[in-house]
């Protein structure tokens, strides 16, 4: 009986925040999403996003002020993997929407389209550094992912209003496509510096790593999340020598000095980038942000 | 066994010949019909097992659809080859334990400061046991038991509502009121070893927090800003304390604005009221400013945060009304990855004779390896009652353990 009354109530609450102006009310966590979602759901939705593409992921602030976006949000699109685990449980938990909250189906997991990489085989802790017991979250620099995603959204983005059904399809398929053309113009115009030994800050690029064919010989955080230390950073130093690293990528919201000192030390070059879109002036869209990103790549690695 | 499958054989061949027995020879014609008859019957029901089977497919894929929004992308590549299957066991029931976090404090202090000589000067000041889980799809469960000095308590324990009807969200259980920013901060939340003298000399060691329920709403406003109503039984030694009936009420206005990307502005206005041990009304008040300035591309390396309250209280007691006013002010600056330096100010007046006040201030050095311990080092000077200052140097140390996730804002 409880129970019922319950549901009742809740069914109640759902039904009396339901959007007045007919179009999706769609909340992203991150501005890769946001783009995405804007561009399957075209003026059937309204976008918002909650991170900036130039503060560091993982350490987003519950501000607030998101609360807004988010109470009258129909569906919140998120990074999962726990990627937003350091702030968005008590922000859900203040938003006063039942739409939104996890096992609704306006709480959407995007990685639920994609294949994760990394995935920790056996148990992991926190000697480890921050490990993502679910794999590595940073998945949307791969245009294949976000390809997929573009047609989970075009489903997803259905299921909540039917009525555009056919144009959420439709534009899902050709966001997809052009996803996966942009995958191809990337992977061309990389293939001068394909294969190249490289040192990264954070693993936030294993993803176009991976798919681009770069050798990753290190990081310069010794363990995910933690700061390198002399001793870590000499090691590092030695394995650049060695394996003669040409190149060192850093996402912008690091800590570029670190960069700069093992480069000057070992002659490497630095490739400061975005790795969100948004991130920086001329990475406003996606495609935008991965042409950035190459072209800082190839950039630094001419010299 | 045998012997009853015998017997079953025997009658089921009897039954054969007798029915081939009975009816005179049929013609070629006849069975050419009852040939085609069953020939018929068979086409109809594999028709009906066929349309059976199609209507069960459907209801299956719309099953799986309506469980994952969009089907998962099929794998990039078809496997080559087969291995054996590897060994599993039942899932654990474990997977759905709570999350569960512990948040051991520890201290060491020393100097003639009367708060901390009433402590050990080592000391296990608090471990904290965080359980969080959500109860069923309606409600998630918060509970933080507090070991302290050999006794068990809950400190906080609640369940959250996060979507009620018409946007509200509620609080169910013990917790601590919403009445300014610190009074709802735990140990290990602290920017400074201690609490600021205002609530330890007006709230009391356990600040306000009892067991009720809260009641919160965003309101309509261009900028963020909520209203929280909590009603709760009126259990304080200092502040309240009235009879069974006597129930305490608090209402807190938040506001929050964003000046830039990078700094934002909190303001929060407290009112809370019950009955004291007296009989009579206590009424306390708490404003509260919070700014906080967090460079978006450098924020994990330099932050600033400044946070200023002021508590009123009037306590009505058997002779008048006794107004006392108490204050704090600290800053908290990231001046690198992880490196915190901070002071604070404090003024209190006592509540039982607003003649006499505290004051004093702590300055901090904090530095946290990872978000899962911290090192602070405290000095803290304090005139009580206008009897000199007392010195404490204190070193704190506390770790976490366990997924002990983020806290409110």
């Amino acid at each position: 009986m409880k129970r019922t009354i319950m549901a009742a109530l809740i069914i109640a609450g759902t039904a009396i925040s339901a959007t007045a102006s007919g179009k999706l009310n769609v909340v992203s966590v991150y501005p890769d999403y946001g783009w995405l979602a804007s561009q399957v759901g075209g003026d059937h939705v309204t976008v918002s996003v909650l991170a900036k593409g130039t503060q560091d992921p993982h350490f987003v602030d519950a501000k607030p002020s998101f609360l807004v976006a988010l109470h009258k949000a129909d569906l919140l699109l998120v990074n999962g993997l726990q990627l937003e685990v350091g702030f968005l449980p008590p922000l859900l938990q203040q938003c006063g929407n039942a739409k939104i909250q996890p096992g609704a189906p306006g709480y959407v997991d995007l990685s639920t389209f994609v294949k994760p990489i990394e995935v920790p085989v056996g148990g992991v802790d926190r000697s480890m550094g921050d490990i993502h017991p679910y794999g590595n979250p940073h998945y949307h620099l791969d245009p294949r992912n976000m390809a997929a995603i573009a047609r989970g959204l075009a489903g997803v983005f259905a299921a909540a209003d039917p009525s555009h059904a056919a144009d959420f399809d439709k534009s899902g398929a050709a966001v997809s496509a052009q996803l996966l053309s942009l995958d191809a113009e990337v992977a061309h115009d990389l293939a001068p510096i394909k294969g190249a030994p490289v040192v990264a800050y954070h693993a936030t690029l294993d993803y176009f790593f991976l798919h681009y064919g770069f050798n990753v010989v290190g990081f310069v955080e010794p363990k995910p999340g933690i700061k390198p230390s002399p001793v870590s950073l000499m090691e590092l130093e030695k394995s650049i020598r060695d394996k003669g690293v040409k190149l060192l990528i850093v996402e912008n919201y690091e800590d570029v000095k670190i960069a700069d000192k093992v480069a000057r030390d070992t002659g490497a070059r630095v490739a400061v980038i975005p790795s969100y879109t948004g991130g920086a002036p001329d990475a406003q869209t996606y495609p935008a942000l991965m042409r950035a990103i190459v072209h800082d790549l190839l950039e630094a690695s001419r010299g | 066994m045998k012997s009853v499958k015998f017997i079953a054989c025997s009658a089921f061949i009897y039954a054969l010949g007798a029915r081939a027995q009975t009816p005179a020879a049929p013609t070629p014609e006849d069975l050419q019909k009852q040939i085609q008859a069953l020939q018929q019957q068979m086409q109809q029901m594999m028709q009906g097992y066929q349309s059976q089977i199609k209507t069960l497919q459907e209801q299956i894929d719309a099953l799986k659809a309506a469980q994952s929004p969009a089907a998962a992308p099929a794998p990039e590549e078809a496997a080559q080859g087969s291995v054996p299957p590897i060994p599993s066991a039942p899932p654990s029931p474990a997977l759905q334990n709570p999350a569960i976090s512990v948040l051991p404090d520890f201290t060491y202090s020393s100097g003639n400061d009367p708060y901390w000589k009433s402590q050990n000067a080592f000391q296990v000041r608090e471990v904290e046991l965080a359980l969080s889980a959500a109860i069923d799809p309606y409600a998630t469960a918060n509970v933080y038991l507090s070991l302290e000095n050999g006794h068990l308590n809950a400190e906080e324990a609640y369940a959250m509502f996060p979507g009620l009807p018409g946007g509200f969200s509620m609080k169910v259980g013990k917790f601590y009121a919403d009445f300014g920013k610190q009074n709802a901060m735990h140990t290990h939340m602290w920017f400074q070893a201690d609490q600021p003298l205002a609530l330890r000399t007006m709230l009391g060691d356990e600040g306000l927090n009892d067991v009720g329920v809260s009641v919160n709403h965003l309101l309509p406003t261009p900028w963020m800003s909520d209203l929280t109503v909590e009603v709760t039984g009126g259990r304080n030694a200092d502040v309240f304390g009235g009879a069974r009936s006597d129930l305490a009420y608090n209402v807190a206005w938040r506001n929050f604005w964003d000046l830039t990307d990078n700094a934002n502005l909190e303001a929060q206005l407290s009112l809370a009221g019950g009955k004291n041990a007296t009989g009579h009304g206590t009424g306390l008040g708490n404003l509260s400013v919070t700014y906080r300035y967090k460079p978006l591309s450098s924020g994990t390396r330099a932050s600033f945060l400044w946070r200023t309250e002021v508590i009123r209280e009037n306590y009505r007691g058997m002779d008048g009304i006794n107004r006392s006013t108490g204050a704090f002010s600290y800053v908290d600056w990231q001046f690198t990855r992880g490196w915190f330096a901070g002071l604070r100010a404090d003024y209190a007046e006592h509540p039982s004779d607003p003649r006499m006040h505290d004051k004093g201030g702590a300055l901090t050095l904090t530095f946290f390896p990872s978000e899962f311990q911290k090192f602070r080092l405290q000095y803290e000077r304090i005139d009580y009652a206008g009897l000199g200052p007392r010195n404490a140097l204190v070193f704190e140390y506390g770790f976490a353990i366990g997924p002990h996730g983020a806290h409110p804002f």
